[in-house]
């Protein structure tokens, strides 16, 4: 008889006050998930457009004789690297990395130029270095500070690297 | 009796069925977080691997870059077994004895050991140590998470343009 009368008012309200704290749980577990995921995205966004520009940069400056100083801007934001470099036959070409709406720029042999950068990250700071005090080699000091930024969430990493011009000796 | 049975079937969800259903998402709920917050933390140690193998790179660099503007000078100079650090004065690269950290995260430093040549010029760990060759090692070491985390890269260094 007592038992068909069903939930019982207590038993109704633990009931509500355990699904209120799953809820809750459930759901800031949810953001946090999303919001993990989002700054693993920019991240990673961040990490590969550094690593294919820095790598292009070191490979393009190692393999060039040259820097051209009047076209290159050295020592403040943005900075611009122009390199010469030789091509088969002894004929040379330039590779011109500049920036341009925030975003970094390859041209070689003055092409249209094409962006090294992720979608949705920007280039917040390249500033290069000339390194001549040596009259056997010529070098390059590259600083990239790359930015992303999601809703609040901001994320600046930096990369530095230097290399010498092989052709240059 | 047939409605004893009834009733008994009639329960429903106990309040034990309830807290152990729910304690169950909540499991399934944590262990998905814990996998968001730890591909989040592998991504960080990628990031921060990725940076130090630019700077052991540009380490190497620094160091070939003032071989070239003088061995004698820069570095015939240096003690093996010291620890140096790499300076940038804007025009130049520059060893000091200053412990230098890279945007107050990365410490990068280098040592330069003195090579052996035994009697058919190799080197070799016994023979005459030779003046116009040394072993570089550049280390960098980061700390994440209350660990460090050290890697290095070495290389030998000749005397070709003195």
């Amino acid at each position: 008889m007592k038992k068909s009368k069903g939930v019982s008012l207590i038993e109704g309200i633990i009931y509500m006050a355990i699904f209120i704290v799953i809820s809750v749980a459930v759901i800031n577990s949810l953001i946090i998930v999303l919001g993990s995921f989002g700054k693993a995205k920019l991240l990673s966004a961040i990490d590969y457009s550094g690593e294919a520009a820095m790598e292009r940069m070191i490979r393009e400056t190692r393999m060039s004789y040259d820097v051209d100083s009047s076209f290159s801007v050295f020592g403040s934001n943005p900075g611009r690297l122009v390199l010469k470099k030789y091509i088969s036959g002894g004929a040379t070409t330039t590779v011109d990395f500049y920036i341009n709406n925030g975003l970094l720029f390859v041209s070689e042999g003055g092409e249209a130029g094409e962006t090294l950068i992720y979608s949705g990250v920007s280039v917040s700071n390249f500033t290069l270095n000339s390194i001549s005090s040596s009259t056997t080699s010529k070098a390059i000091k590259i600083s990239l500070e790359l930015m992303a930024n999601r809703g609040d969430y901001q994320r600046t990493e930096r990369f530095y690297d230097t290399a010498i011009l092989r052709d240059s000796y | 009796m047939p409605i004893k049975k009834i009733k008994n079937y009639k329960n429903g969800i106990g309040l034990i069925e309830v807290v152990i259903g729910s304690t169950i998402i909540l499991l399934a709920f944590l262990g998905l977080m814990s996998v968001a917050n730890m591909s989040l933390r592998i991504l960080e140690v990628n990031n921060h691997n990725l940076q130090a193998s630019f700077l052991l790179e540009e380490g190497v660099e620094a160091i070939k870059s003032f071989r070239d503007s003088g061995w004698n000078q820069n570095i015939a100079t240096l003690s093996s077994g010291n620890n140096y650090y790499l300076d940038f004065n804007g025009a130049s690269w520059q060893s000091t004895t200053t412990n230098i950290f890279i945007d107050n995260f990365f410490e990068r430093k280098f040592t330069i050991e003195d090579v052996r040549r035994d009697a058919d010029n190799d080197i070799s760990t016994s023979g005459n140590i030779d003046p116009g060759t040394k072993k570089i090692n550049v280390y960098i070491s980061w700390v994440e998470r209350g660990a460090t985390t050290t890697k290095s890269i070495s290389t030998y260094l000749t005397n070709i343009f003195e």
